[in-house]
């Protein structure tokens, strides 16, 4: 079988989605197949850019490359799932989220243009129409078919697969250090804003270590100025982009895992500390993280609030073993649950 | 689509002295009855709506994402630049529904052009909307070689105001067959509204003289006043008439003048612009009024809505808007034939009341049904409704142009048919909105 993964590239700009799409590929070619991404530029700005990149997915020919035909085309983000193909399946990100779930939010790219409402009405009359167009719609999570049935009021079937880093992390003798690892990139949308200003109330003097770049330089240096507080002098590191090694020491070293995204559509951060054997501060409004933390059992939950989060990295700072039972937990839940390819690609391909 | 829709309108308001806000008045608290709105104005106190919400905005800084939350967005224009271009200034960024009280606004363009920035984008609309002609009327125009009286019938700049827009309303049913020619947009015929609840409508019976002549409104020239004065003064029986005008004169002095010229100082009064209750008592106490209008902008007549109400017998010019009026609900007099037509019918005035009578009537029954207010808002939220599709339609005409445009580029005229099916094809299953 030769399998397109149609994909859009925020060019420089590299997270999740693009490991998905390139641990797609090799799962696929791994089982015995051709795989390729197909990968299409996205510019989101100005607002009307948005339909004309539509426009432009629409327009592509991928039924074949080089007179062979390509079985089987996978659509992963907007709007490359929009590409034609006789046999598409779409295994969803997400949809352009400005225009759905984070709308009624400041993080909306949408919503503060002034033709933002124009450009949200075209975007869900195309998804509405197209996505159907699929012979299968899949997601990567409950979080994210739950948006595309309550605002296109179309059905799917959420697939989880296994982090990147999975095979890595489960080889690790976990250790219990110091710290407390926030790995993401550095964006509003994941909130490591919110972690610096729980730091200024927690009780202990906690310490952070953010890992990641930021996708835009002005809110790396944000953050950072949030961050000049004598109050926390010595409490937070910034790692930056890391190599894959420092990525799993760090996962291997600290106490725990925060995580408190906005809504998160999925979130390898959750599976990875699971892996790591490692407790997920996470909160009530973070979406993806909430399908596979229990609070109190693999993690904790709290409110999406600078004191609740400052509470709940209290407990797990004064109570190490507390944390590590919940970190074990944690891997112990991850085995329960069956994340793997196989059961992925069967769909998929299917 | 929520079960109550949210609803932005851009409108002038009371106190400013526009019937586009006396409209919008007796309007939106029949609209606020069925949906959320919210009233934009930059004024400093207008007046309250019902339920509709007044909010205040700053042109240069319009609250985007306010705006953004409602389902859709009317705009009213018309031909006053102090009126309307702090709407025009957010509807050429917001996509909206463009409510045309005037078609032909080349008057509000040409008030924009009056600052520099103005000037340029002036000379840009002139030329996209009406070719190299239209550009080079407007360079006469800014040079100070040619009056914006020259430019109106040709250059009517109608759709000047919708390069953002979503739809466009007008008022004039012979307008919408024009603009749909002019236009891919949707363009709907709502007949204009004027509330007439509180109005207290004389019961007409024939009267003995002085005959009450009456006309009111923003005295332009195209009001015909100076026609009228001489219709007057050549008519045999003027002894049994008075003439009253109400509101402002354009050319206050050359009228005045031209009364003391004809001898009609004992029949004719100027009373400027009156506060409304005096201006009802004249309009009840009124026996025959004369709303002419040539040439005409295109616009549906809050004036004569305003006559119907009182159950009053009008004289109209038989152009545009007007024209389409029923034969029974006005009398007609032919721009052509404008000082024979006047005397004719104030001749036939004294003795043939009942007929006069009769037409008031069945105007005030016109004023109360196809005019109501309620009906007015019926037909916006029945737009609003469509705001999807109103949305595809005008996402599916950019993505054209901008195909268009890049074809060439790339292809160039001789290649573009090469490209355009393809695009069209791609257009019309993104947006489900076919190109035709």
């Amino acid at each position: 079988m030769r399998v397109g993964v149609a994909t859009v590239q925020i060019p420089f700009v590299r997270g999740g989605a693009e490991l998905l799409a390139e641990n797609l590929v090799q799962q696929i070619r791994l089982a015995g197949h051709q795989a390729e991404i197909i990968s299409v530029p996205f510019k989101w700005y100005p607002a009307r850019r948005i339909p004309e990149h539509m426009l432009a997915c629409r327009m592509l020919d991928l039924e074949e490359s080089s007179g062979v035909p390509i079985d089987r085309l996978i659509g992963l983000k907007f709007p490359a799932y929009m590409i034609p193909h006789p046999s598409k399946v779409l295994w969803l990100l997400h949809q352009h989220r400005g225009a759905y779930d984070l709308w009624d939010t400041d993080l909306s790219d949408l919503r503060g243009r002034p033709d933002g409402a124009h450009i949200r009405a075209l975007i869900h009359g195309a998804d509405t129409r197209l996505i159907p167009e699929a012979r299968a719609v899949y997601t990567i999570s409950r979080n994210v078919s739950a948006r595309l049935q309550s605002f296109c009021g179309i059905p799917s079937t959420p697939l989880y697969h296994p982090p990147p880093d999975a095979g890595r992390l489960l080889a690790v003798t976990p250790e219990y250090g110091d710290f407390i690892l926030m790995p993401s990139r550095l964006n509003p949308a994941k909130r490591q804003d919110l972690v610096i200003a729980a730091l200024l109330r927690t009780r202990h003097p906690v310490r952070v270590v953010f890992m990641g770049s930021a996708d835009h330089p002005a809110y790396g240096e944000t953050l950072r100025a949030q961050a000049a507080d004598e109050r926390l002098t010595g409490r937070i590191t910034w790692t930056g982009a890391v190599t894959d090694t420092e990525r799993t020491r760090l996962y291997t070293e600290c106490l725990a895992v925060v995580f408190p995204p906005i809504d998160e559509d999925y979130g390898y951060i959750t599976l990875e500390a699971m892996l790591a054997c490692k407790a997920v501060i996470t909160c009530t409004d973070s979406g993806g993280p909430l399908e596979f933390v229990a609070h109190g059992d693999t993690g904790l939950v709290c409110p999406p609030s600078a004191e609740a989060l400052a509470a709940a990295l209290d407990r797990v700072w004064e109570d190490r073993a507390r944390a590590r039972d919940l970190g074990q937990a944690g891997r112990a839940r991850y085995a329960q649950m069956g994340v793997g390819w196989d059961a992925v690609l069967s769909c998929l391909l299917a | 689509m929520p079960a109550r829709l949210r609803l932005n309108v851009f409108t002038p308001l009371p106190p400013q002295m526009t019937d586009i806000g006396g409209h919008s008045a007796g309007m939106l608290p029949h609209l606020a009855e069925h949906a959320d709105v919210i009233v934009w104005t930059t004024q400093a106190s207008p007046a309250a709506l019902g339920r509709a919400t007044v909010r205040l905005y700053a042109a240069a800084d319009p609250p985007y994402a306010a705006l953004n939350a409602a389902d859709a967005t009317f705009y009213n224009f018309g031909n006053n630049a102090q009126f309307h271009r702090d709407i025009f200034q957010v509807a050429s960024q917001v996509p909206g529904i463009a409510i045309l009280h005037d078609l032909n606004l080349q008057h509000f363009f040409a008030g924009l052009a009056q600052s520099q920035p103005g000037q340029q984008a002036y000379l840009q609309r002139m030329r996209r909307y009406h070719g190299p002609a239209g550009g080079a009327a407007a360079e006469r125009f800014l040079a100070g070689e040619a009056a914006v009286t020259d430019l109106v019938e040709k250059y009517p700049l109608s759709l000047g105001v919708s390069a953002r827009a979503l739809a466009v309303i007008t008022h004039n049913e012979a307008g919408l067959r024009a603009l749909q020619a002019e236009t891919r947009l949707p363009v709907y015929y709502v007949p204009l509204s004027l509330d007439g609840a509180g109005v207290a409508a004389p019961r007409r019976e024939p009267a003995r003289p002085p005959f009450r002549l009456i006309v009111f409104g923003h005295i332009g020239s195209n009001r015909r006043l100076p026609s009228v004065l001489r219709a007057l003064t050549a008519l045999p029986t003027r002894a049994l008439f008075t003439l009253d005008v109400y509101g402002a004169l354009e050319e206050q002095a050359d009228t005045e003048r031209l009364i003391g010229q004809l001898g009609l100082r004992d029949q004719v009064v100027l009373h400027g612009y009156v506060p409304a209750a005096e201006l009802a008592q004249a309009l009840a106490g009124a026996h025959l009024a004369i709303n002419l209008r040539y040439p005409t902008m295109g616009e549906a007549s809050g004036s004569q809505l305003r006559l119907w109400t009182y159950g009053l017998p009008s004289l109209v010019t038989r152009t545009g808007w007007y024209a389409a009026l029923p034969e029974d609900a006005v009398m007609f007099v032919d721009p052509e034939d404008e000082h024979a037509g006047l005397l004719r019918h104030l001749a036939a005035f004294p003795d043939g009341q009942s007929r006069f009578i009769a037409a008031g009537q069945r105007g005030q029954r016109i004023a109360a049904t196809v005019h109501a207010p309620e009906a007015y808002a019926g037909a916006l939220l029945r737009i609003a409704e469509e705001g999807a599709a109103l949305h595809r339609r005008r996402g599916a005409i950019d993505l054209a142009h901008a195909s268009a445009h890049r074809g060439l580029q790339v292809a160039g005229a001789p290649g573009l048919p090469g490209i355009a099916p393809a695009a069209a094809r791609a257009i019309s299953e993104l947006f489900g909105a076919p190109l035709g």
